[in-house]
């Protein structure tokens, strides 16, 4: 699975680079967000994104708003790297189209849990889908 | 004994005992982080209160993945400095931060030569 990196940050790129390659994956890493958006813009790009939230020009949440406007394209699954904590924070980054964020240092046993998380919902997000109107469960829209 | 600037068993645990790594990164950090400190430094000598809050986020940053813990708290504790434009805190939070940075390049330097010794025994 392709996943995108982006953070300005030298250090924590090749912290993440390293950490997710050991774990299977096939790492694009970048500096800075307006390289993130257009690599995730295309239909066959990464479809899981980690995203520092702050960096030089369009930050994290400005990739995920970016992305989100773009209708046509598969789904992407985003996270936030922040190490901004304040619940008012967290409700920013996620309403600004991220689905999940993570605190910096991140540990990677967690890292990787939350990214399969991602893949999970990629992958029910890809399966046909089978329910109609018809049949969904009554009192639930 | 001078207080232990880099938690080395922390370090370890998050490049997952990757020494090369750790070695990388020892290496990133030390070329980098003069120039960072001078950008810290500009922002405190001309009193920008965003400049300093965004270079220590920066250095933060750098120092948390190093697992530098006092380091890093000093840094956080600028970047509070500038958020709440404290200007009047900013030449002596500074002068902490670099004290403290001063010891951790000396650390620094004992970590790399003992990571590269790490290296080549295993290596044999």
């Amino acid at each position: 699975m392709r996943i995108l990196i982006a953070d300005d940050e030298m250090m924590s790129r090749k912290l993440l680079q390293k950490t997710l390659e050991r774990a299977g994956y096939e790492v694009i890493a970048v500096e800075n967000g307006r390289l993130a958006a257009d690599q995730l813009f295309p239909a066959d790009g990464p479809r899981l994104a980690l995203l520092d939230w702050v960096m030089p020009g369009l930050d994290g949440p400005g990739v995920c708003r970016e992305v989100r406007k773009r209708k046509e394209q598969s789904y992407v699954y985003m996270v936030l790297l922040t190490s901004k904590e304040s619940k008012e924070d967290v409700v920013a980054g996620l309403e600004s189209g991220a689905d999940d964020f993570l605190t910096k240092p991140f540990d990677s046993e967690e890292l990787k849990a939350r990214l399969r998380t991602g893949l999970r919902i990629l992958n029910l997000e890809d399966r046909p889908r089978r329910g109609t109107r018809e049949d969904a469960i009554p009192g639930h829209p | 004994m001078p207080q232990a600037m880099i938690d080395l068993p922390e370090l370890l645990a998050r490049v997952e005992n990757d020494r090369e790594l750790m070695r990388e990164l020892l290496l990133i950090f030390k070329e980098e982080f003069p120039q960072r400190l001078q950008a810290l430094r500009d922002g405190v000598a001309s009193m920008n209160a965003e400049r300093v809050a965004a270079e220590a986020h920066a250095l933060k940053g750098m120092l948390s993945n190093l697992a530098a813990g006092p380091a890093a708290n000093a840094a956080a504790r600028l970047e509070q400095l500038g958020r709440n434009q404290e200007l009047s805190e900013f030449q002596e939070a500074c002068a902490s931060f670099e004290n403290i940075g001063k010891e951790l390049l000396l650390q620094l330097d004992v970590c790399i030569a003992e990571v590269c010794v790490d290296e080549d025994s295993h290596r044999r």
